[in-house]
This record gives structure tokens, sequence and C-alpha cells, in this order.
């Protein structure tokens, strides 16, 4: 098991170079100059050759390279072009909110997509199934942009319910948690109900369940029991790799709902083109999903002893 | 005992994989609602001039915002353009994301996984190790720094997406030629004396179609969806062109008011991708009964 865990940690590092160097290389091809994005197009030719050798940007491309690797790896992740904040300062005070709202997402998803998938397991083919799986494909086709506008719109412009945006006072609010968790982990949760239930039916038709069924068990416990808990090992694993791709799901709902956290801060940086900020992002952004997904492996392994650690 | 067989004996009757397929297909009722859904948008892209009451691009400064009704269906946006108008062009632009960013990504992708499944050794882990790096990004975030790096534009979408979804069908074709390469059909063809450019595509990539056509009916639908957020975020279409995204982003600052002016793009967006997803579940299911459940 140690060796495992040590061989993968050993595999990510070749990958985690890759990555910083295809980040560098994105940010390199940007056209136009950062100086003058710092400086404005009006400033004096001194200062901006003086900010040029500064930045390093007159040095060729792989000692440019080499610098942006060694600062990186010590966790300097340059400043704003704009503001002038350092984007690792900055991004410490976001992650946190981000993280919430993630957390919040999978609890709300977690829940909703399992107990429909179950129900829907359960009345197979029956209406309750259809209307349920019918649901689950429409959330999954929504995009979740627009579901949050429509959230916006009916509980909190037309019922006043929720606040339209923001984090709101103090580190919990859920008021203001609510909708954005919800609008995040809507698609997920029609995904974890269509797999949830797809897990559920192979599970039941096992023999232990007829067994557990013969021995006279009530349907809930034989249910709940023992189909449910032996589906939740691959139940958890989609939800531990999903956590990760609620990056991708947290840019959109963070601007639609002014959440003050890692998405909003990276699509504030594009509408400025503040590339510093955005290498900043994608490369901690990288991380984290490499990371959280090397986490959720271990715990699968370690979870499930039939598999194998080769 | 060959006179004793009936004569037409349609069960002696060749049957092929497309044959089975749509005999699967046909008794699928979802699958074949997909279908007439992923058809209909078809037809009204083609047919957009036809359909579309006004000029999509057509400014008019005296019918800005103007509420949905008999003259304006669903009404305009805050150039006075009509957005039914706007809506059905639009289906221009999805269809053409969908289906050129597909190209680009399953070209890309079966060239290297060909070559990584096919070769193995040295080139496959190369490959391999390129797959896991472009795959350590959540998918949006890559696309984002490409768009930055590229610049906004429809044409710019099509390369970003290709850049960052090759990966999913190289490890399909890369999984499909190792299990292929050693097949007796393989074998044969080498014994005849083709190059290994023959046997790849002219032999080994017909017999991986099923996996191909799967990959690029789901893959429609996540590329309407994902060309939809990059315009929501304003590195997608560029104005005027009628991207669904955008308008919705136009819209956004209007909720309160003209609640309308997003409802309608999000719901087409919403039908085609249902749509697709439809028809892809159904095709998955019925081109290849294994892969039902994953």
């Amino acid at each position: 098991m140690t060796q495992y865990i040590i061989r993968r940690l050993l595999l990510i590092i070749p990958v985690l170079l890759g990555v910083l160097f295809l980040t560098f290389v994105l940010m390199y091809l940007v056209p136009g100059d950062p100086v003058l994005t710092m400086l404005g197009q009006h400033a004096e030719d001194d200062i901006i050759q003086r900010l040029r050798a500064e930045l390093n940007l007159d040095a060729p491309w792989y000692s440019q390279f080499f610098s942006y690797l060694t600062r990186t790896l010590k966790g300097d992740l340059g400043r704003s072009y704009i503001s002038r904040v350092e984007v690792t300062e900055a991004l410490k005070q976001k992650l946190p909110n981000t993280f919430k709202l993630a957390l919040a997402a999978i609890i709300v998803s977690t829940i909703m997509g399992i107990a429909i998938g179950v129900i829907s397991a359960v009345f197979k083919n029956t209406w309750i199934d259809h209307l349920a799986m019918t649901f689950a494909l429409f959330f999954i086709s929504t995009p979740v942009f627009w579901f949050g506008m429509l959230l916006i719109y009916f509980f909190s412009m037309t019922l006043g319910w929720t606040p339209v945006s923001g984090m709101g006072e103090g580190s919990f609010n859920l008021k203001h948690l609510i909708l954005p968790a919800i609008t995040l982990g809507s698609r997920f949760a029609a995904f974890l109900a269509r797999y949830t239930r797809s897990i559920m039916l192979e599970v039941i038709s096992e023999d232990y369940i007829r067994t557990a069924r013969s021995k006279g068990l009530k349907e809930n416990v034989v249910i709940l029991k023992h189909g449910l808990r032996n589906a939740m090992i691959p139940i958890v694993t989609v939800v531990g790799m999903n956590f990760a791709s609620l990056l991708n799901g947290s840019v959109l709902t963070e601007t639609i709902f002014a959440w003050p956290g890692f998405g909003r801060y990276l699509v504030t940086a594009i509408k400025k083109r503040d590339f510093q900020v955005i290498a900043g992002c994608v490369w901690v952004g990288a991380l984290i999903f490499v990371f959280v997904n090397l986490i959720v492996d271990i715990f699968y392994v370690m979870l499930d002893p039939r598999i194998s650690y080769d | 005992m060959l006179k004793s067989l009936p004569k037409n004996n349609k069960s002696l009757k060749h049957r092929g994989l497309w044959y089975d397929t749509w005999r699967r297909l046909k008794n699928n009722r979802a699958a074949l609602l997909g279908l007439i859904m992923v058809g209909i948008f078809i037809l009204v892209a083609i047919f957009a001039p036809l359909l579309a009451p006004y000029d999509p691009n057509e400014i008019n400064l005296g019918a800005i915002l103007k509420e949905p009704s008999a003259e304006y269906w669903l009404g305009t946006d805050y150039y006075g353009r009509d957005l039914l108008s706007r809506i059905i062009y639009g289906s221009r632009i999805s269809i053409s994301v969908g289906v050129i960013v597909q190209l680009v990504s399953i070209s890309i992708g079966t060239v290297m996984g060909s070559l990584a499944g096919y070769y193995g050794g040295k080139v496959d882990m190369l490959i391999m190790r390129l797959v896991d790096i472009v795959m350590s990004f959540p998918s949006l975030l890559l696309t984002i720094a490409i768009m930055v790096a590229l610049g906004p534009g429809l044409y710019n979408v099509f390369l970003a997406l290709g850049a960052v979804w090759w990966t999913r069908t190289a490890r399909i074709i890369r999984s499909e030629f190792m299990q292929h390469r050693e097949k007796e059909y393989v074998e044969a063809a080498r014994a005849l004396g083709n190059n290994d450019f023959i046997i790849m595509y002219k032999h080994i990539l017909p017999n991986c179609l099923a996996p191909i056509i799967i990959t690029f009916t789901m893959g429609v639908a996540s590329a309407i969806m994902a060309e939809a957020s990059l315009s929501f975020l304003g590195l997608g279409a560029q104005e005027p062109t009628p991207s669904w995204g955008s308008i919705i982003n136009n819209g956004l600052q209007y909720l309160r008011t003209k609640p309308w002016y997003s409802l309608f793009p999000g719901l087409a967006i919403a039908y085609t991708v249902l749509a697709f997803n439809l028809f892809g579940d159904g095709l998955r299911d019925a081109l290849d009964p294994k892969m039902k459940n994953h």
C-alpha cells in the first residue's frame, strides 16, 4: 500500500512539470505586451525597459521558463498586473470560499442524487422511475449558468426568499449559500441519480439480496442496509472524483452569484486581461485537480480490498 | 442437406452492424425521440433564412427590449434585434461548433490513440504522458487558458475545445488498437506485406468505428454546452454573431425586468443538448450493448 502511494506520488512529478510547462507556453503565446498592460500605452520608454528587465521578459524563453518554474515551485505566483496584489495571497483568500461552496454543492447533490437514484431503481420501469430519469437527463442538459439565473429570478427577485448575490456576513450564511450550492450541484446530482440507479439495479439482482428477502427482512432494510451499503463504494468514488471537477462549474456559478471565490477571481482577470492572475489560477486549479483525484484514488484502494495495488 | 433449406430463408440473410444497430435503436423510444429532436434542430439550422422572421443582425433602435408580442414572438434585444431570429440563426453556430469541435478532437485523438496503441513502447509512453498532462487540468480552465492565448472568437473555440478533448478519443482508440493489433487478421495483413499505415487505417480503424461514432454523438452535446459557457464568459463567438451563450450573457443585466431575454436561448441550449444526449445514449446502447450503464 505504502509502495503504491509512493509510486503514485512519484508519477505526479513529471505530469506536474508538464502542466507547468503548458501553462507557461500558453501565457508566453498571449498576444500583446504585459508591461504595456501594467503601465498603460503612454508609459515612458525607460520605465518600460526597466520593468521588462525586472520581470525577466527580455531573456530567452527557456530562461524565462526556468525562473517561472523556480518561482512557482516556491509558491510565488507573481503579482496581478492590474491591482499589484500577490496572486498567492489573493488565492489564499478566495479558495476557502470556493471550497465552502463546492462542499455545500457536493452535500446537496449527493443527498439528492443518491435518494433519487435509489427510488428510481426500486421503482424500476414505473412512472416514478421514468419521471425521475427524465428530470435527471433534463438537468444534465441544462447550462449551469442559465439554471442559476432562473433560480435567482424566482427565489431572489420574485419571491424575495434569498439574496441575489454575494456571500453575506459571517463565515456561514445559509441564505446566501443555498442557491449557488444548488446551481453548482444540479448537474452532478442528476448524473449521480443516473449512476446510483444503474449501480443499485446491479446490486439488487445479486444473490445476497435474494437471500435477505427470503429471510423475511423488510423491503426497506433490504434496500438500504444490504443494497445501498454495497453500492456505496463506487458511488463514493464518483462523488470524490467529481469534487475536483466542481472547479469547472465554480467558474460559471460564482460569476452568476458574484461569489467571491476562485472562479470569479479568474473571470475578472480574463475581462481585465490580467495574465499573471490567469496563469496562477490555471496552475492552482490543475494542482487541486491532480491532488484531489490522487487522494480519491488512494481512498478507493483502501476502501475496497479487492482492488490490487499494481 | 443443402436442398432441405427453404429458399429465401430470411434467418440466413446477412445482418451487418448497421442493421442490428437500427433494429435496437428503433425499439428504444427515448432514442427515437432524441433522433427526431436532432432532426428538427438540423432542419432549423439549414432553413434558418426561411424560418427567421427578421435579419438576426438588423438593428432597430425603435424596438429596443420589446416584450414578446405578435410582432416579435420572443421579444427583442438591446439593439432592437429580433430574439427569435437570433436564436434560429444561433442553431447554425451550435451545430457548427458541435460538429467541427468533434471532427478536430476525434481526428487528433484517433491519430494519437492509434499510434500509441499500435506501436506501444516509447511512443505509447510519450503520448500517454501528454494525455495525462492535458487531463490534469479541469477542462474548462484549460480551454479558458487556450482561449486567452489565442484570443476570443468562434474559430479559436474550435481549436481550443479540440485541443482539450482529443484525449478522451485517444484513450478509447488506444485501447481498441491494443486489442486489435494481436488479432489474426492484422497478422495476415502484415504477412501480405502491407505497411503499418495501411494496417492501421485500412484494416484496424474500420473495426473501431462503433466507439468513434458514440464519442462523436455524445461529444456534440458537450461541445455545444462548452461553447455556450465560453460565449457566456465573453470568450466565445463575438458580436454580432448570434451565439446562444452570449445572448444569455447579454440578458443577465436585464434579468429583473426582462426575464424572457435569457429564458429562450437557455431553453434552446437545453433542448439541443437533451436531443443529442437522448440520441447518443440510445446509439451507445444500440451500437455496443456491452457499454450499457457505463
